[in-house]
């Protein structure tokens, strides 16, 4: 099993970067490097938030992308 | 024989009917004699001890007695009040309060506001969100009442999210400094929505930090499930 390349955003800087992000990882899903998976357990809990998980198909890694609602910046992390 | 036997009968009979007759008259004259004239409470005194009141018997209807009849229908007469209106108001039955059930009233009392700060924690909330409160401090409170909160929006921003406040917004400026929405983010505050949070609903509740030169200081609420039918419009 190869391991996952993808790194923790832990704040994005702004809503275009953001946006730039998600473009990106549109890309990685169009290529068939990640798919798109349902969210089975949202961010802290909370419902409030926009949120999407991906999977790393090499590596089986699952991701969690949050958008920014300010002040929180949003987050792209690993999920555990 | 038959003659004097004929005569008794019938003076018998003369002398029964005049006494059905005269308590007849009695209850009759009594009940006119009062109705619409004396107050329920002078009506009562004159008839003490013939008539049952209906808290006593919880029926309409009383025993006469001496006579050993029965009034075939008594008719209550109305109240004398001169100044009393004619149309009766229904005022609404009091409402009965509405008893928790023990197991909520028990986690209620147990889930009372916890103070979350960098001493004991970042919290439910997590390093990130707790970073979002002036000195990552906040509360978390269930809610006793419903609750008004605030939300400006617009742009990139939608209309039902996370952050609230309690304070009105006052512009889109006086909210983006207050809550130190950095214009990076997009959202434009120009549109406000108000939401009326029902009870025994967790919150998160603090002093916005300061971000990016924005000063913060407004109060703000992070809720974690928002319900669009919270909606006020």
């Amino acid at each position: 099993m190869k391991t996952c390349p993808w790194e923790k955003i832990n704040e994005f800087q702004s809503y275009s970067e953001f946006e730039r992000f998600v473009s990106w990882i549109d890309e990685q899903v169009k290529s068939g490097v990640a798919e798109e998976l349902l969210v089975r357990k949202p961010y802290i809990g909370a419902t409030t938030f926009r949120e999407k998980w991906y999977r790393h198909v090499a590596s089986g890694k699952t991701w969690r992308l949050v958008w920014p609602d300010g002040p929180f910046t949003g987050i792209f992390e690993p999920v555990d | 024989m038959f003659q004097s036997l004929v005569c008794l009968l019938t003076l018998f009979v003369c002398l029964n009917g005049s006494a059905m007759k005269g308590n007849a008259e009695f209850w009759h004259s009594r009940l006119a004699a009062k109705s619409g004239r004396a107050t329920w409470n002078e009506f009562q005194a004159a008839t003490r001890g013939q008539f049952a009141t209906r808290a006593e018997t919880g029926v309409e209807t009383g025993t006469a007695t001496g006579a050993g009849l029965k009034p075939a229908a008594v008719t209550r007469p109305e109240p004398y009040l001169p100044t009393a209106p004619k149309t009766q108001l229904s005022l609404p039955a009091p409402k009965q309060p509405v008893a928790l059930l023990p197991e909520a009233a028990e986690s209620l009392a147990a889930r009372g506001a916890t103070h979350w700060n960098p001493l004991n924690g970042p919290g439910p909330l997590g390093e990130k969100l707790a970073a979002t409160f002036r000195g990552a401090s906040y509360t978390e409170l269930v809610t006793s009442e419903p609750t008004t909160l605030y939300r400006v929006y617009g742009g990139k921003a939608d209309e039902l999210g996370p952050y609230w406040t309690r304070t009105p917004p006052a512009g889109p400026l006086q909210s983006q400094i207050d809550s130190a929405l950095l214009p990076q983010w997009g959202n434009t505050a120009q549109n406000v929505t108000r939401i009326q949070v029902p009870p025994v609903t967790t919150i998160y509740e603090g002093v916005a930090a300061a971000q990016g030169g924005l000063v913060g200081g407004g109060n703000q609420v992070f809720i974690p499930h928002v319900d669009a039918k919270w909606i006020i419009k």
